[in-house]
């Protein structure tokens, strides 16, 4: 039918050839999501030189127009360019051109804007651009997050290293890469978040639970992570970065590369490998800490101010060793380590990784759909799936020399569906249901009994977020989210075990067979948690000054980890006991956030108080050691509950001293109490304090010179785990010293970069840092291998990057 | 016209909105793997360790060590309650016996076969001195130049009367081994047997 129109139109206008040119055209210029007016839109006849501005009303008219199909381009200061195209025959009235008008989306077609996307608007939050995570290329995930006041690392030597926001850390910290929350195993202390950080484009990291959108158990907090945006334009670009270590010898390499289309499709892919030897204390090698580092990802889709369409993978395949002199044989070797004062192992630099060492597979795949209603806002919907393959080796004998100790498959389908209700920007509404299965599977084939279980997993989670914003200066929050967890274990016991924990009293409903190995027990544990999370918050403006409140209530269910877990951690002489009396964690939270900004000074102070009852931690059990079989004696930790209380507060400064000299400061304090027992909370991060004098000159090659200090002080809150032991050899009594943490220390980096055009569109920037310029000796309490060796030393970086 | 195309879309937005609670149903109606998870025989344990020192001089003073874990992985008996007794001043040729009986293999023969990432390091309060044999089987560390003797073929030395303990550790992928002083040394590894027995000499 159109087309018939179409042909008799053509006709009409090609035989009026001589009809004179003296149509109207006039309509309204809208928001295409509140249906807002929009003044100042510049209205353009493609082809011709009329052109026109649209009124206070939005409103727009031309005159002396021709009897044709004309091309008109609408631009305005804050929106998409449209062109659209207009019959005109005879005068023509109430034409309606909607634009895409809205922040969100600003950034996403503004190149280098510096609005920025926060998760909540009263939350503590901090955000990392591009040009700073790129600083950290041959770096993790924790390296980058710990330059934020209050965030903190956790390692396991120096490549295994998670984040710590508020002292919170694994199951209570939860990732979010591209829209999908990580399912990477992220229980474990000594598993790190399975994400190459040269594909992010942007971190966003939420302290605290406040971002329901994502997850009711955040107890700690959120890491936002977000890869390259998309430009709609039809373009090719991309980037290499380049990086050489001379500690350990590493170089890293990345490269992107995507390619826009006009219409709106798209389709771009990012790949980077990663080679470290063996990194080395000021005086010594830590041998066996190198690293094998591959990741690659992909995504096409479709994206046009009404709808988008995206398919993503990603693949991170990442092989650490773990510090030889760490693999030892029960607190006899402890003991010796602690007392030499510098590993049992050193052996000359290499590349070679051997056991122990920890490989872990991880595919994530996402599709998603996005369409925007006009007047209404916008629906999402997304699938996504993960699998993630964790194998740790030990140092095994004979035929079981190469077969990984533990190999746990964990897959996992996520389904979501979200609306956005933004039509009207004072009060908006997200809405969202999230559906999770998750199959985790241990490998029988290792031969070493389950240190996690088979289970299979169901979560469901619904919820609503809102934001009103009263006038300019005052705005609050509110959020409120369900979840369901169902947790379906199978899990094999050994009787001495089943018996010791006086689980036959309490739980002998769950046996499924009491016999199905000699001296083991089928048990089939099963596990209801519903949940409920609240967060609300507000904003007010006073000039200069703005302060955020914020309250949170989560519940976290404990993870399978703390629930089941049985086995020996050979790299700490640990055997870890799971627990299956646990309850679920529940904390309130209360923060603050005072802002003061003017054209020179940028100040941020964050106090926050965290209240969590049942708050699951690791302690020795009653004896503190077991024998191993036949190999002597080894820790005994057990997972245990208290109530607990976390407060602190952060503190951010930025200065601007000149026009070229800044001076930036973070400085975190937190206090961790465990109520029930009376002592502090293990793991607590100490005061630390960065401090950092930067010099840039844009006239110089945008020349950029700086000076980091660290200062961490000793941490003095510790709960006191020291206990007496009998040597058997020597009959001598020493006190066993796991408790007390090292002495303070400071650090001081260095960093340079310039940059230069190369070409007509293209950058290449080259950076020089030092790190650990003074090659400072020390050991870090956050570092579950400090008992064994010093950290890393000095390291000269450089680093090449070419935009194109 | 309008109005059915606004109805339409607010149609269709609801439709997509509960497509995922369609999907929850296909979700709890699939995947009911209840398969019984296959229970784990660890290989390579070590449940019987014993150490049989033989006097030189006479064959029916035999004095064996003996430590025995029912599964290799729970904290084994030792047999020295009372004390072991040995005879002061003698001469004892000691060797050792490792077994799994869990799988009924003899662990010896494959640390004999990995001789050179494996050592036996011994410790005593009760006044013994020890040297290794002519026979005891030779090996040499990765990344060593110096052959070490495994300590599996040894000969004792009692001392005067006394109380003590005798320790015997055998150390798997140590990283320096000295094996020609005293009852031996060596760092790093791990222990694959570590115990020491009560003993008297008499």
């Amino acid at each position: 039918m159109k087309n018939i129109f179409l042909i008799l139109f053509i006709l009409i206008t090609s035989f009026g050839s001589s009809q004179e040119c003296n149509n109207v055209l006039s309509g309204k210029i809208s928001d295409f999501h509140d249906n807002s007016t929009l003044e100042n839109a510049t209205i353009k006849l493609i082809g011709t030189n009329k052109f026109t501005i649209s009124d206070k009303q939005g409103n727009f008219k031309f005159e002396k127009l021709c009897d044709k199909t004309y091309k008109i381009e609408v631009s305005h200061i804050a929106c998409e360019t449209k062109i659209v195209s207009i019959d005109v025959q005879g005068d023509t009235y109430d034409v309606v051109i909607k634009l895409e008008h809205h922040l969100e989306q600003l950034s996403e077609v503004t190149v280098n804007t510096t609005v920025t996307r926060k998760e909540t608007k009263t939350a503590q939050e901090a955000v990392i651009k591009a040009s700073e995570i790129e600083e950290f290329s041959s770096g993790s995930l924790a390296d980058i997050t710990e330059t934020i006041a209050g965030v903190s690392s956790l390692n396991t030597g120096n490549n295994i290293v998670k984040p710590i926001i508020h002292g919170l850390h694994s199951s209570r910290v939860i990732t979010m890469q591209n829209g999908v929350r990580m399912q990477d195993q992220e229980w474990g202390m000594e598993h790190a978040p399975t994400v190459d950080v040269n594909a992010l484009q942007e971190i966003t990291l939420v302290k605290g639970a406040s971002a329901l959108a994502y997850s009711g158990d955040a107890i700690g907090g959120a890491i936002v992570l977000k890869p390259s945006r998309i430009y709609k334009r039809d373009s090719l670009f991309g980037k290499t970065i380049a990086s050489y270590n001379s500690n350990n010898r590493g170089y890293t390499f990345s490269s992107s590369l995507t390619k826009t289309f006009e219409k709106g499709w798209y389709v771009g892919g990012q790949g980077s490998y990663r080679r470290f030897g063996d990194s080395q204390a000021p005086d010594y090698v830590l041998s066996n800490t190198g690293l094998d580092f591959k990741a690659f990802s992909v995504q096409a889709g479709y994206r046009s101010f009404e709808q988008s369409f995206n398919v993503y993978y990603s693949y991170v395949d990442n092989e650490i060793g773990i510090l030889s002199s760490a693999h030892i044989g029960g607190i006899d070797q402890f003991i010796q380590s602690i007392e030499s004062q510098q590993p049992a192992t050193i052996r000359d630099f290499t590349y070679d990784i051997r056991d122990p060492r920890q490989r872990i597979k991880h595919h994530l795949a996402k599709v998603e759909y996005q369409k925007r209603f006009s007047n209404l806002g916008k629906f999402t919907l997304q699938y996504d799936y993960q699998s993630n393959q964790r194998q740790e080796f030990d140092r095994r004998r004979g035929e079981f020399r190469g077969v990984p100790s533990i190999d746990l498959l964990l897959q996992t389908h996520g389904l979501q569906s979200k609306f956005l209700f933004d039509s009207n920007s004072n009060r908006k509404y997200n809405v969202g249901i999230q559906l999770q299965y998750q199959d985790n599977f241990a490998d029988p084939a290792t031969g070493v009994f389950r240190l996690i279980p088979d289970f299979e997993r169901y979560d469901m989670g619904a919820f609503v977020t809102s934001e009103w914003e009263l006038n300019n200066d005052y705005l609050v929050e509110g959020a409120i989210r369900y979840d369901f967890n169902h947790i379906d274990a199978q899990k094999i016991y050994r009787d001495f075990r089943w018996e010791e924990r006086g689980y036959q009293e309490d739980f002998a409903d769950i046996i499924v067979d009491e016999d199905i190995a000699p001296g083991q027990l089928l048990t089939n544990p099963l596990y209801d948690f519903h949940n409920i999370s609240v967060a609300l918050g507000a904003k007010k403006s006073f000039g200069n000054h703005e302060i955020a409140l914020n309250y949170s209530l989560s519940n976290r269910a404990p993870n399978p980890s703390e629930l089941f877990s049985d086995g020996l951690h050979q790299s700490v002489a640990r055997i870890e006991v799971g627990n299956l009396r646990l309850g679920k964690e529940t904390a309130n939270q209360l923060s603050a956030t005072y802002t003061y900004q003017n054209s020179k000074l940028n100040l941020l102070i964050e106090p926050y108080v965290n209240r969590i009852d049942n708050y699951i931690f690791i302690a020795p059990t009653a004896l503190g050691i077991r024998a191993q079989g036949q190999a002597g004696f080894f820790f005994e930790y057990e997972f245990l509950s208290t109530d607990a209380l976390i407060y602190g507060v952060d503190l951010n400064a930025d200065y601007s001293i000149t026009e070229n000299i800044s001076f930036q400061n973070s400085t975190a304090f937190i206090i961790g109490d465990d109520l029930d027992n009376d002592e502090p909370l293990i793991d607590m991060p100490p005061f630390n304090t960065r401090n950092t004098v930067q010099y840039q000159n844009k006239n110089w090659s945008n020349l950029s010179l700086g000076l980091t200090s660290e200062l961490f002080a000793m941490q003095n809150n510790f709960p006191d785990y020291n206990f007496l032991y009998t040597v058997p050899s020597t009959g001598e009594e020493v006190l066993v010293d796991v408790s007390t943490p090292p002495s303070g220390y400071h650090l001081l980096h260095f960093n340079s970069s310039i940059e230069t055009k190369l070409f007509k569109k293209n950058t290449l920037e080259i950076g020089f840092n030092i790190q650990n310029i003074f090659n400072t000796n020390y050991r870090n309490y956050l570092n579950r291998l400090r008992f064994f060796a010093d950290e890393v030393g000095r390291n000269f970086q450089i680093q090449l990057k070419f935009n194109y | 016209m309008k109005s059915n195309l606004l109805n339409f879309t607010k149609m269709k937005t609801i439709k997509l909105f509960i497509l995922p609670m369609l999907a929850l149903a296909l979700f709890a109606s699939c995947s009911d793997d209840d398969d019984s998870p296959a229970p784990v025989n660890p290989p390579e344990l070590i449940t019987d360790v014993a150490i049989i020192f033989t006097n030189a001089a006479d064959d029916t003073d035999v004095v064996t060590l003996t430590a025995v874990s029912a599964d290799g992985i729970v904290e084994p008996t030792l047999n020295d309650e009372p004390p072991l007794v040995f005879t002061a001043n003698a001469t004892y040729n000691v060797t050792v016996t490792i077994f799994d009986n869990v799988n009924d293999e003899n662990i010896l023969e494959e640390i004999v076969d990995e001789v050179d990432e494996h050592f036996f390091v011994y410790a005593t309060t009760a006044g013994f001195t020890m040297v290794r044999d002519a026979d005891d089987p030779v090996g040499t560390l990765e990344g060593s130049s110096t052959p070490h003797k495994l300590g599996l073929e040894t000969t004792w030395t009692a001392g005067a009367a006394t109380t003590g303990t005798i320790t015997v550790q055998l150390i798997h992928e140590p990283t320096s081994i000295a094996s020609d002083v005293g009852f031996g040394a060596a760092s790093g590894g791990e222990f694959d047997i570590n115990q020491t027995w009560d003993v008297v000499l008499q």
